[in-house]
């Protein structure tokens, strides 16, 4: 290729750059998705292996049922191919902590194998040390530096009961968020622990981890490993058969000298201990004997001090009574005396009174008398003064008559009247004196009479008040001499009392002594009994103990069956394998997303290609005309499409190797605990997507290009004849094309005329449709089925756990649910961890015994997973989980194997709708039927009234409190933990709608792109008969729409595969997405598809736009 | 006033330094009814004249009144307005669309217009009602033309602007295209402009305009045009 058609190319590139670019898009699609998916899965396996490789990972694990001697371990590790090996503890057991108690995998540590990972603090260094599973530090919340017991399910197993906390780790045995099941506790296991070796106190070993030479260099999950590690299994079984029957020889012989030994002992040691009992209690039926007179002899000198005291108390009482009677009467007396002096004061101020009484009326008498006396004086005188007037008046008168008759002068009050009137003055004045007297000599007797009253009443009341006094001084007399008498009386008995007391103090104080002196001798006899009996339990406990022992040592002896070995490799171990299954998904999903890529890449180069060859075709013609060869003219066109493609694989493998797996392994860390992703640049991928993507774009190139490029440059150089103009079938129905406008008939010819790109927009639009689908299908599936599972089959709100070996923990449960006043409805249920088989696996899950089967229904919806309808817990046989039932291939009336210790066969009753972990619903009957157990609750199901989550966590507050609860979850924080886990799968979706919408765009973008181009004149016409630009870009746009609608149609077909497919391949064991397909997500994606379709048109409509009429007019085709 | 009418017209291409002056200063007036030919060599700017008068490009400077309304200046969907009820094309190269029938490629135009003629009408007029079904690829190419001619027709437009309609016929096919052009401006009162480099198609014109060099060289009146059939070249 010479310089001219380089700068040729590099011209055609530069303008034809949306070309160039979708071809670009469409191989770095391809090659993303290619390399991205499958090089997840070899970095998820190679990040593992290389985290096996660097923690020393067993490549074997060998068990013997009767252990490995350090001598076997020692041969084993000189046999030929194996690097190493060491002897280890590996036991079920449990941890205490406060009061909590775990269910854990106890196991030693091992220099060089299974290093564990610090997560924090420190490795064991003393015996007494241990690490915990950090699992743990989530679970109890446990601190560095505290102490927690430790117990072992074997006996004697360890050296120590309690084991200091010194530090947290990770462990390459457990990678799975899994922690495996036991027999012991509720059978869920939480963690692991690892001891020093010197923190076992086992003289064997219980397991054996060997790593073959040379195995490190090999990748752990492929098959060159499989293979090498098998053979050096197949090399070992036969040794290890041999060291365990030499092993059991030994035991048996070792346990049988045991026995005989201990049988001797515990017969010695069984006569001594009877010989000791008999002594001891000849000594204390003496003493019992002495103690039993004693009281007698009590008894009796209690009765005696009573007669005594009897007669005393009887003396001193007549004594009393006397003294009483004599005190009554000087009280009377008293009272007499009392009452006299009463009388004597109140006579004395009566005679006071009447005294001053009388003297007053004596002294108002003599007042009286005076003034009588008085005015009899003054009526004397007003007498004598009228007689005087009357004699003045006579003599007037006469003086008058003289006058008269001497002429003289007369007086003229003298007359006769006034004289008559002087005398009758005069009389009355007279009878006025008279009655004065009289009323004076009446005021004198008047006073005389009350004189006499007056000395009449001092005389009278003295005498009353003498003859009082001397009654009173008689009685005064009288009392002294009673209350003599009295005083003596009180003497007498005072004295009597006292000798009575002392002599009761007396004998009261000698019984007491003698009572006292009985009570130490009581006690000391009781003692004595005590320590009899206590001695008789040791006895019998140091025998039973002794002859449990030796049961023990019998059974050990009698269960010693023939050994049997087991040599496991990696499959063993649930993490290394369930980590595989999911890197084998990515490898699948990359089996069926690449080819969509690829697919729709080679259809967008062919149409594209072939485009382009047609528009060159004149040019074609002038360069073969010049001289050119075929293989000089393809190759620019090869060129063209290799480098489009090379520049689009590069950056494709970039991305999908850098991006994909990061993603992925984000996702499934939450899953595992391992170190970060490792990533790994896998050029052989990258130049195989790379060149598959080339190869399809050159091989549509060449497809497009011979046909044209092996024709003379006469028939190039003329224009190709159009193609011509086909009626449709369409047409043929009549009645239907004369209804249709006249537009639509343009765009039905137009649609059938170029199939090809029919075809592809269909497929790519279906494509884009059928992956949007599978996108927002998976994450509703995944989404929906928390939603189902935890607010519509679980109807309760909280569930708790009770720890079944705290004495009385269930029964304080019941209690406290039974008072609680905002429960709806509770019901207990009894749990257990087992894992099921068939179909050739084996899948953790539980067995779930119902208290109450009704009352479960209350707490769990159980119904079909297709009609909906609800199911009962069979009386016979199991209700399982549909995830169950297709893991492990059971229809009902098959029979589910359950290791519940040991293996039973479960008939399955019915299948229900459930999505979270397995579970298999049986009736207590058919539970004790299988297992001979009886099922007693260990958890409780718990409705509330309000079940808002402040009530919720209340009430979860409260129950744990309550001892003996191991933990009270909260549902809807279930839920919401839940969730959190699945989040990562958004991720996984959100790139597939990416690759949906960049799938969309680049087709409809590129086939529009073409559609227009190759149409050019057409609408250029069109446009020239005055079309409007928005009528224009219709005429091109009815045609893409009506492909969209039919790509977008049959993408909801594929589509519903396609999530059907993806949802098998990205579930994992434990959980099972949704099944429905969601109407919403098919109209969603319709919607999309569309949506993308719009954008692609919206951005060509400037492009139609810019059609220049004049030059597509001018140019020949 | 002249039914068309050009002052001054110039139209400029500039492509990067570029500066092409396809028309430079063309004045011209054409009679309504009027069968004109523009005739020049390759590169006179006849083209141009045709796109300018057909509204299909933009005047860089001048006046162009067509019927009274000057389209200088009209830009996007006035001019698409302008071509839509005002102008008939018919080009050298048909520009039929292949996946029509003859009658459905006439129907294209007349479906956008406000009072067609109907399409089967056209077609006959054009003489080819009895191949109304017949797709372009089925038809020769002066049929194709024909059908072209019906397809500008068919709009009633006042201008029929046609570009080298003879450019891809032989010697009697394209006299029957231009009789048929004749005809339509003889018996219809269209009118009519043809462009063509053969000179020899003069005489046929009401009106004949030479361009040179983006110029108008010269431009005469007809007294009595030239029958097509007499014109030989």
């Amino acid at each position: 290729m010479n310089k001219i058609l380089r700068t040729e190319l590099a011209r055609e590139i530069r303008g034809s750059m949306p070309r160039f670019l979708s071809i670009m898009t469409m191989v770095a699609l391809g090659v993303m998705f290619l390399v991205g998916l499958r090089s997840a899965a070899p970095d998820m396996r190679y990040t593992a292996d290389k985290y096996f490789d660097e923690q020393g990972f067993f490549d074997l694990q060998l068990y013997s049922t009767v252990g490995f001697g350090p001598s076997d371990v020692e041969e084993l590790a000189e046999l030929e191919g194996v690097e190493a090996c060491v002897g280890a503890q590996a036991l079920d057991g449990t941890l205490t902590y406060g009061n909590m108690e775990k269910v854990i995998k106890l196991h030693s540590l091992t220099t060089g194998f299974n290093a564990p990972v610090l997560v924090k603090g420190r490795l064991p260094e003393a015996a007494d040390e241990c690490v915990l599973d950090e699992h743990l530090l989530d679970s109890i919340k446990l601190e560095t530096g505290v102490m927690v017991k430790l117990s072992a399910a074997a006996e004697e197993a360890l050296s120590f009961e309690s084991y200091r906390v010194v530090g947290f780790v990770e462990s390459p045995l457990y990678i799975s968020l899994d922690r495996g099941t036991s027999t012991l506790g509720d059978g869920s296991v939480a963690g692991f622990v690892i001891l020093p070796e010197d923190g076992f106190a086992l003289d064997y070993s219980t397991v054996v981890y060997l790593r073959a030479s040379d195995a490190a260099a090999l990748d752990a999950y492929a098959d060159d490993y499989q293979t090498a590690v098998r053979n050096l299994a197949d090399r070992l079984e036969p040794v290890l058969e041999t060291q365990a029957e030499e092993r059991y020889v030994f035991l048996q012989e070792d346990g049988n000298r045991q026995l005989t030994e201990g049988k001797r002992e515990l017969a010695k040691a069984k006569a001594d201990a009877e010989r000791q009992l008999t002594d001891a209690e000849q000594k204390l039926r003496d003493g019992r004997r002495e103690l039993d007179e004693g009281w007698a002899a009590l008894e009796q000198g209690k009765l005696d001090f009573e007669t005594q005291s009897q007669a005393g108390r009887e003396a001193l009482d007549a004594a009393r009574e006397e003294l009483k009677n004599g005190r009554t009467e000087l009280t009377e007396a008293e009272l007499k005396l009392t009452l006299g002096q009463g009388a004597l004061a109140m006579s004395r101020e009566l005679y006071k009174t009447n005294l001053a009484s009388a003297r007053e009326a004596v002294a108002q008498a003599e007042v009286k008398n005076s003034e009588k006396q008085a005015a009899w004086i003054l009526s004397r005188e007003n007498a004598a003064a009228a007689h005087a007037n009357v004699d003045a008046i006579q003599a007037g008168i006469r003086e008058n008559m003289i006058a008269a008759m001497t002429g003289g002068e007369q007086n003229p009050e003298y007359t006769l009247e006034a004289l008559t009137a002087a005398l009758a003055n005069a009389a009355l004045e007279d009878a006025l004196v008279d009655a004065a007297e009289r009323s004076a000599a009446d005021a004198a007797q008047e006073l005389s009479d009350i004189k006499n009253d007056l000395e009449q009443t001092r005389r009278k009341g003295q005498e009353q008040i003498s003859a009082l006094e001397a009654e009173i001084a008689a009685g005064r007399a009288a009392i002294a001499a009673g209350r003599a008498k009295l005083e003596e009386g009180e003497a007498a008995l005072a004295a009597g009392e006292a000798e009575y007391n002392s002599k009761i103090a007396d004998g009261t104080k000698a019984l007491e002594a003698a009572e006292d002196e009985l009570h130490a001798g009581e006690e000391e006899y009781a003692q004595g009994l005590l320590a009899l009996d206590s001695a008789r339990t040791e006895a019998e406990t140091a025998l039973a103990e002794g002859r449990e022992a030796l049961n023990r040592a019998a059974k050990r002896l009698e269960e010693l069956k023939t050994p049997e070995t087991y040599v496991l490799d990696r499959n063993s171990n649930y993490g290394f394998v369930s980590y595989d299954q999911n890197a084998e998904r990515m490898t699948n999903l990359a089996k069926v997303f690449p080819i969509i890529f690829y697919l729709v890449a080679a259809l967008v180069c062919l149409t594209t290609m072939t485009r382009m060859v047609e528009e060159e075709r004149t040019q074609i013609g002038s360069i073969k005309a010049l001289g050119y060869g075929t293989w000089s003219i393809a190759a620019k066109f090869l060129l063209y499409g290799s480098l489009a493609a090379l520049l689009g694989a590069i950056p494709g493998a970039a991305i999908g190797t850098v991006v994909f797996p990061w993603v992925i392994f984000t996702s499934y860390d939450i899953l595992y605990e391992l170190p970060w992703l490792t990533l790994l640049i896998n050029w052989r991928l990258c130049l195989i997507a790379a060149a598959v993507g080339i190869s399809v774009t050159v091989g549509a190139t060449l497809w497009a290009m011979f046909a044209t490029a092996r024709q003379t440059p006469a028939v190039l150089l003329r224009p190709r004849a159009p193609k011509p103009g086909k009626r449709i079938l369409l047409e043929k129905i009549k009645p239907l094309w004369r209804r249709m406008s006249f537009s639509m008939k343009v765009s039905a010819r137009n649609l059938f005329r170029f199939k090809k790109r029919l075809f592809m927009t269909v497929i790519g639009v279906a494509g884009c449709t059928a992956l949007l689908i599978a996108g927002l299908g998976l994450h509703t599936s995944i989404f929906n089925i928390l939603d189902i599972q935890f607010f519509e089959l679980y109807q309760y709100d909280v569930l708790l756990s009770v720890d079944t070996d705290s004495p009385g923990a269930t029964e304080r449960v019941e209690e406290f649910l039974e008072n609680s006043a905002e429960l709806q409805s509770w019901t207990g249920v009894y749990n257990r961890a087992v894992s099921f088989s068939g179909n050739g696996q084996s899948v953790e899950g539980f067995i779930t015994v119902p208290s109450d089967p009704e009352a479960l229904k209350d707490q769990i919806l159980l119904r079909d997973m297709d009609s909906k309808e609800t199911v009962e817990v069979p009386a016979e046989g199991g209700l399982i989980d549909l995830k169950l039932a297709e893991l492990l291939d059971l229809n009902p009336g098959d029979a589910l194997r359950t290791d519940v210790g040991h293996m039973i066969s479960l008939p399955v009753a019915a299948v229900r709708e459930h999505y979270v972990y397995h579970y298999a619903i049986v009736s207590a009957q058919t539970y004790y039927d299988l297992t001979g157990e009886t099922a007693s609750p260990n958890e409780y199901m718990i409705r509330l009234e309000q079940n808002d989550d402040e009530s919720v966590s209340a009430l979860c507050r409260a129950l744990m409190r309550i001892d003996g609860v191991r933990s009270a979850q909260n549902k809807a924080a279930m839920a919401r933990d839940f969730r959190k886990t699945m989040e990562s799968v958004d991720a996984a979706v959100t790139i597939i709608i990416l690759s949906a919408a960049a799938l969309a765009f680049v087709v409809l973008y590129n086939l529009t792109n073409i559609n227009v181009t190759e149409r050019i004149r057409e609408l250029a016409t069109i446009k020239v008969l005055g079309f409007y630009d928005p009528e224009v870009a219709m005429y091109v746009y009815r045609e893409n729409l009506v492909l969209t609608a039919l790509g977008i149609a049959l993408g909801q077909f594929f589509g519903k595969d396609l999530l059907a497919f993806l949802i098998r391949t990205v579930e994992m064991d434990i959980v099972m997405f949704g099944r429905d397909p969601k109407l919403e997500n098919y109209l969603l994606s319709i919607l999309l598809s569309f949506f993308f379709a719009a954008i692609v048109n919206v951005l060509m409509y400037y492009r139609i736009r810019k059609i220049d009429m004049v030059q597509a007019l001018k140019s020949v085709e | 006033m002249a039914y068309i009418e050009m002052k001054d017209v110039t139209r400029v291409y500039e492509t990067g330094d570029v500066r092409i002056s396809a028309l430079d200063g063309v004045d011209l007036q054409i009679e309504q009814g009027e069968l004109a030919i523009i005739v020049g060599p390759s590169g006179a700017g006849k083209t141009t004249l045709l796109n300018l008068l057909g509204g299909m490009d933009t005047a860089s400077s001048g006046s162009i009144l067509i019927d009274g309304k000057e389209i200088v200046g009209l830009h996007g969907r006035e001019l698409t307005k302008f071509r839509r009820y005002d102008v008939g094309f018919v080009f050298q190269f048909y520009n039929l669309v292949g996946n029509l029938t003859a009658l459905e490629n006439v129907e294209l135009a007349s479906q956008i217009c406000r009072d067609p003629m109907p399409a089967a009408e056209a077609l006959k007029k054009v003489g080819l009602g009895h191949r109304l079904q017949n797709f372009p690829a089925q038809l020769s190419g002066g049929e194709q033309q024909r059908v072209a001619i019906a397809r500008a027709l068919a709009k009633r437009p006042k201008l029929l602007l046609c570009d080298e309609p003879t450019g891809a016929l032989d010697y009697v096919t394209g006299k029957e295209v231009l009789r048929l052009l004749q005809d339509t401006c003889r018996q219809d009162g269209m009118t009519v402009l043809i462009i063509t480099h053969n000179s020899a198609l003069m005489p046929m014109g009401d009106r004949v305009i030479r361009l040179r060099s983006g110029k108008v060289l010269e431009s005469w009146v007809n007294g009595i045009p030239t029958e097509v059939e007499r014109i030989e070249w």
